[in-house]
């Protein structure tokens, strides 16, 4: 068994956030910042530039065409948003690996994660959520100690598939056989050293459960929610087909409504086929 | 696909695959619609003697997607840790059998068609 601080360890060689996310994250800090000064560091890098105005303008977001510059995309979604895209698209890019390990592809992996991304967006936006900013990008990475598995402790994680395929479990189990630990603890400990914001770090760490403190319940359990649902529609591949039970007390204490699932189907499918394509492209 | 039919040989629930007009071109019935007892009626009235109806799917189509639907059925319910019991529960599982129906039926045409 794998002690957490071998693996901790080696997170420290985990490479750090693209500059253009730390420079933003830094920017922002400065109360004096004006969207010029944020529009100038996007910019500079392209290929996030293009990819941010492509998901911002496609139906997902709902501003069909109308963005076409980073500085309107400030202006309509908000800094964080914006923020949160880029880090997203980092993310994705850092593990944008081809190495495959038995089943476990990271494309099929991200297509899961941008799935749970798009439902616990829907989520958020059919309870009334006032600030939606962190939704799509806590659904996005919910997942992430996983890749953090699977690029440091490969040999082990190849173990962990095996059992998935033995066992028929789930692969937080697998993990925790073979770890002692599963990839939501590990996904907190990259969060801290990535300094990203608590309640997403909250939606990471205990979206197994779905249940978290009062501040952040609502987030938590609408990454715990959608990560079933993007299991039970076969969107992507977690690691493991299996679909567990929805925790009652989080689809119950944000009052998620019944018909939920049937009146948010084409558009949660059209909006993941189009998002998917646009940041595994 | 569609067939020429003979109005005496209309069923209800047959589907008029082209609209019927008057001699002026007007259209009397659109396509589309489903047929029931009424229309004969009014295909005699009109002197109309033969309607262009959509083909169903065949029997064997029809015995082949039952085959695909519990197939995909048994595959889902394999995954599932759960049996629904709460409204949100039957939401999602209905949800998602019918996709996974979907799926199994569009690989299989597409594996036909190859």
């Amino acid at each position: 068994m794998k002690n957490l601080n071998s693996l901790v360890h080696k997170i420290k060689a985990i490479p750090t956030l693209p500059t253009v996310f730390s420079q933003l994250s830094d920017a922002m800090t400065n109360p004096r910042v004006s969207n010029d000064d944020v529009t100038k560091i996007i910019s500079s890098d392209q290929a996030a530039s293009i990819k941010v105005l492509k998901v911002v303008n496609s139906a997902f977001y709902g501003f069909a065409g109308r963005i076409d510059t980073i500085s309107r995309a400030i202006m309509y979604l908000g800094l964080n948003e914006v923020r949160n895209l880029i880090l997203a698209l980092s993310v994705i890019n850092l593990f944008k690996k081809n190495k495959t390990l038995l089943n476990f592809r990271p494309s099929e992996f991200w297509s899961h994660s941008i799935a749970v991304g798009i439902i616990t967006r829907l989520v958020g936006s059919s309870i009334e959520v006032k600030n939606l900013e962190n939704y799509f990008i806590a659904g996005i990475l919910h997942d992430i100690g996983k890749l953090v598995f699977f690029e440091f402790a490969e040999e082990d994680y190849i173990k962990v598939l095996t059992f998935v395929e033995e066992k028929k479990c789930l692969i937080k189990d697998a993990e925790k056989e073979v770890f002692g630990f599963d990839h939501s603890t590990l996904g907190d400990l990259l969060c801290e050293k990535w300094k990203i914001p608590n309640s997403i770090r909250n939606a990471i760490r205990y979206h197994h459960s779905g249940i978290s403190d009062a501040s952040t319940n609502q987030l938590v359990s609408s990454v715990h929610i959608a990560d079933i649902a993007a299991r039970a529609l076969n969107l992507g591949y977690p690691g493991d087909n299996l679909i567990p039970r929805m925790n009652k007390k989080a689809y119950e204490s944000i009052k998620l409504k019944e018909d939920f699932f049937v009146t948010n189907y084409d558009l949660l499918i059209q909006n993941f086929e189009e998002t998917n394509k646009i940041l595994l492209s | 696909m569609s067939s020429l039919i003979n109005v005496e040989e209309v069923k209800p629930g047959m589907v008029l695959a082209a609209p019927i007009m008057n001699r002026y071109g007007q259209i009397l019935l659109n396509s589309g619609i489903e047929l029931m007892p009424k229309h004969s009626r009014l295909f005699k009235t009109w002197g109309i003697k033969v309607i262009t109806i959509k083909n169903e799917s065949s029997e064997n189509d029809i015995i082949e997607n039952n085959d695909l639907r519990n197939e995909a059925k048994i595959k889902f319910e394999n995954r599932l840790l759960w049996q629904p019991e709460t409204p949100i529960e039957h939401n999602l599982y209905e949800v998602s059998l019918n996709k996974a129906v979907k799926d199994l039926i569009s690989k299989f045409s597409h594996e036909k068609s190859e």
